[in-house]
């Protein structure tokens, strides 16, 4: 399957083709023709839909060394595609399901880590097979783990963001131990600027950083006053100073000073939801912003620009063959 | 409906059910579908593909909702329904579209018990036709043999789930059919003995349950999901056609215009065709249960929450369901709380109607909480979200301070026999801080007595209602009315009587305020009361309710207990009883045991 979508085009292309995981388009209901939600790519060529018509995806990620090689997170369960998004394989079962993330281990690119609303699930085959991550994550208290990473610089070091805070294991999984603030993580990125300094969002207790490689975590200054609830974040792949992140009626605030202060970025947002953030490569680079309801928007920092996908949320955002 | 149908009407009774079932697929073999074309519509392809009736009309009708295929579960199960009925008779090319869509659409295996249910039951049905069909060749990249194995282990799960702890959406007049349609399907095709055994086992299970809990065909008592304007007018539902089908205790009347959910084009009586072809042949004890309302009974079910994946350290919250039946009406419970999202109805009394059609023959009332913390408990997006995202779909009402569905964390519900005491506890600051009481049209001469009690009569039965809090009257549409009420304590003691157990309004009047009733709403809501039946109710706020001087007893709550239906919880069991007459499901051995004692009663 291979559709243009009817709202293709837009000038603001990015330097790289860019996935959106649609989640949904506004008026969703289960049984009814709705528009085509999962997978659209960009590319100069405009927008194109990938794969599944009627999927709810929650995450992406795809192999740096095999750009057509990835995998969806998605509520039908873990998705794999070795053709870049035109073909997919559901690799779970029954018995994972709502899955929120997925990520793959640099060390060892057949090993795939899910977070799920029902825990962590870890796969030694490329997804083959799936078996319940280990201990140490209270369930079913806090088993709603909304983002997992793998550490690449450290093999084994994996953290999962859950509603109970955030987790780190340092066997690929076997054991968690909590670390960070015990709130309710929505997102977290490692910088590829620094492997050490890594971002957390919350959805009521703002911004925290780590510099030891996930290990310590403290608290980034505040975002204007009052409390907020943050969805997403993003960390420039050129500067470790430059951060940004969105949440529920935020719009998107950037930092230029690694976290200790922070200004609105690129105006007002028409649809100040935010879900998804993504800097393009390169000093001052352009950020990505896929909204909840109003589709994918541009900024370089004076305004942004709507990129496609009207009406649609987009839950994450990547880089053909890099991060998300 | 079309002038030119007549409706089903079959004969009455047990004996009646082959004609009933015959002039049910006949109503649908001869039925032009009418409006948006769409899957709906393939029950009517069914039903003439079955009758080997107007073929070629099927056919191009066939050709034209395979042009545009969307429905996700609700695509897959008439889909399989009609390539197995069609098997022998569809031309090739037809066939061979048909599978091919089972590679190119792709659809959402969706966020619910009954979408899962559908999903795999057709996903099973599908492979088993298939069997050696690769994963180039299906939707999910999945061959036969894997689907097959996956779709066989959720079913068995879910069975054992169901008949062990019970269901997580349990008791819905709407979604009923959406597990018996499945389980009909399995039951009349598939081909391994064991999975038609355990489908025919379900069958028996579901259809019991709702059986006990049924009165005059109409699906009462406390549930996890029905729409507003059903609640209200409780025979558009689907299960009163099942009720017409397989009890014949009401009237067969199609809906022809969809109330329920009409973007999807959703006519909820027409699945009643799938349990109608299927073969499944109700036990005649189910049909003495459902329609056997001479001896009034106690009812009690244990059923359970769905999933819930944050906000709670259960998985599972278990769901206390109490009724009292009888001939004149149900007056029937749960413990109230969050239990389901959006569309729980934790209580209500519903009485016997001359024409169960007309309607607004129930009360209740609800907290009308809304939040994006319950939708959160259940779905996995964000929360602030979630509450957009449901009324922009299906559920508009949810976010609205007059709805008349929906579960509340500040509701606490108690009954014995036929007496209800409801509490309420306002957390200050919710978002719509009040209680909604729905007061039918037909309520009879209602009084607002000086000692504090509502008085009414309908139908059968004599109703006595005692506000706990300062109310008010709001109008609704058609003459009911919504007792509305801001105090934050609130609450109300509900007893009903049938008429004939007094001799007039005034000595039922006279001897409910002669009840020693105790109220205390300063700190949190507390009730004492001697009912009608002499025992002593204690409701306090937090606190398991007492009859007695003895708790309820909600840790040894039975997975049903009553005249009718007997089962411990974790037993994978379930005994019928009629008279002498026993049927003992046993689904640890897929045992079906019939057998007849001698008739204490």
């Amino acid at each position: 399957m291979n559709e243009r979508t009817p709202d293709s085009f837009t000038s603001s292309t990015p330097s790289r083709p860019l996935f959106a995981a649609v989640l949904e388009t506004r008026g969703y209901v289960v049984g009814t023709a709705n528009a085509a939600a999962g997978l659209h790519r960009l590319d100069a060529a405009g927008w194109t839909h990938l794969g599944w018509q009627n999927v709810r995806s929650h995450g992406l990620c795809f192999q740096p060394n095999r750009p057509a090689h990835g995998f969806m997170a998605a509520s039908n369960g873990v998705f794999r595609t070795g053709d870049g998004g035109r073909t997919w394989r559901i690799t779970t079962g029954w018995e994972i399901t709502e899955v929120l993330d997925v990520a793959i281990d640099p060390f060892d690119p057949a090993r795939i880590y899910a977070s799920s609303a029902y825990g962590v699930w870890v796969s030694e085959d490329d997804g083959e097979h799936w078996r319940a991550s280990g201990t140490g994550i209270p369930e079913p208290l806090y088993t709603y783990c909304p983002v997992i990473e793998a550490d690449r610089t450290v093999s084994g070091v994996i953290l999962v963001g859950s509603e109970g805070g955030l987790f780190r294991s340092e066997d690929g999984g076997a054991t968690w131990h909590p670390v960070g603030p015990a709130a309710p993580v929505r997102h977290l990125a490692q910088s590829a600027a620094d492997a050490a300094l890594w971002i957390a969002v919350t959805s009521d207790q703002g911004v925290f950083l780590s510099r030891d490689g996930g290990r310590r975590w403290l608290p980034a200054g505040p975002l204007g006053s009052g409390m907020v609830i943050l969805y997403t974040s993003a960390l420039d792949p050129a500067d470790p100073d430059r951060m940004a992140v969105g949440g529920y009626e935020t719009g998107v605030w950037v930092s230029d000073t690694g976290g200790r202060s922070w200004r609105r970025f690129g105006g007002r947002l028409p649809q100040p939801t935010v879900h998804a953030l993504l800097f393009e490569s390169g000093p001052g680079g352009r950020l990505w912003a896929g909204t909840a309801g109003g589709g994918l928007f541009v900024g370089d920092g004076a305004s942004w620009r709507h990129a496609g996908l009207s009406e649609a949320t987009i839950y994450d955002l990547a880089f053909a063959g890099g991060a998300s | 409906m079309n002038a030119a149908e007549r409706l089903p009407v079959g004969r009455p009774g047990y004996e009646g059910y082959d004609s009933r079932r015959e002039a049910l697929i006949d109503f649908f073999a001869d039925r032009e579908p009418g409006g948006y074309l769409n899957r709906v519509c393939l029950i009517e392809v069914a039903a003439k593909l079955y009758r080997r009736r107007d073929l070629q009309r099927a056919f191009d009708l066939l050709d034209r909702i395979l042009d545009d295929p969307h429905g996700d579960m609700f695509w897959m199960y008439p889909m399989t329904l009609v390539r197995y009925v069609g098997r022998d008779v569809l031309p090739e090319a037809t066939l061979r579209r048909m599978r091919d869509l089972w590679r190119t659409y792709t659809p959402y295996r969706g966020d619910t018990e009954n979408h899962w249910v559908m999903y795999y039951a057709s996903l099973y049905l599908m492979a088993q036709m298939y069997p050696e069909d690769g994963p180039e060749t299906w939707f999910n990249g999945r061959s036969s043999q894997e689907n097959r194995r996956e779709s066989e282990g959720f079913l068995n799960h879910w069975i054992e789930l169901t008949t062990t702890i019970g269901q997580g959406e349990y008791d819905s007049p709407h979604y009923m059919g959406f597990f018996i349609t499945p389980m009909a399907l399995l039951y009349a095709f598939a081909e391994e003995e064991t999975m038609r055994r355990k489908a025919g086992m379900m069958l028996d299970y579901l259809i019991a349950d709702f059986a006990a809990e049924n009165l005059n065909g109409l699906y009462a008592g406390a549930m996890s999901r029905i729409y507003p304007e059903p609640a209200l007018e409780r025979w558009k539902n689907g299960s009163t056609s099942f009720a017409w089908l397989l009890f014949g205790n009401i009237p067969f009347r199609p809906d022809p215009v969809n109330v329920v959910l009409p973007r999807v084009g959703y006519r909820p009586h027409g699945i009643t065709l799938i349990l109608a072809l299927s073969g499944y042949r109700l036990p005649e004890i189910i049909h003495h249960i459902a329609t056997d309302r001479s001896t009034p009974y106690v009812h009690r079910e244990l059923k359970r929450t769905r999933h819930r994946i944050r906000y709670s350290g259960v998985r599972n919250a278990p769901v206390y369901k109490y009724m009292s039946m009888r001939r004149e009406y149900a007056l029937g419970s749960s413990q109230g709380g969050l239990l389901q999202p959006v569309q729980q109805h934790t209580w209500e009394l519903l009485w016997t109607t001359d024409d169960p059609h007309r309607g607004f023959n129930v009360l209740f009332t609800v907290q009308p909480y809304s939040s994006g913390h319950e939708l959160g408990m259940y779905f996995p997006e964000e929360p602030e979200l979630l509450t957009e995202a449901v009324i922009s779909g299906e559920k508009p009402t949810y976010d609205q301070p007059d709805k008349l569905t929906g579960g509340s964390p500040y509701e606490q519900v108690f009954q014995d026999e036929d007496a209800l005491v409801a509490l309420y506890h306002i957390a200050p600051g919710t978002r719509f801080p009040h209680i909604n009481g729905y007061f039918s049209r037909d309520l009879q001469s209602v009084s607002e007595d000086p000692s504090g009690w509502i008085f009414a009569d309908v139908e059968g039965l004599y109703l006595a209602y005692r506000p706990l809090a300062p109310y008010q009257w709001r109008d609704l549409p058609g003459g009911d009315r919504r007792l509305y009420s801001a105090a934050l304590n609130n609450g109300a003691v509900v007893q009903v009587a049938p008429r004939g157990a007094y001799r007039s309004r005034a000595d039922f009047e006279e001897a409910v305020r002669g009840l020693a009733l105790e109220v205390e709403m300063e700190r949190l809501p507390r009730v004492r009361y001697r009912s009608l039946s002499g025992r002593l109710l204690e409701a306090e706020w937090g606190r398991e309710p007492r009859v007695d001087g003895r708790e309820v007893g909600y840790a040894q709550w039975p997975l049903y207990g009553g005249m009718f239906l007997e089962a411990e919880r974790g037993s994978g069991r379930l005994e019928m009883r009629y008279g002498g007459m026993r049927r003992l499901l046993d689904f640890r051995t897929l045992s079906v045991t019939d057998r007849v004692e001698p008739d204490e009663s």
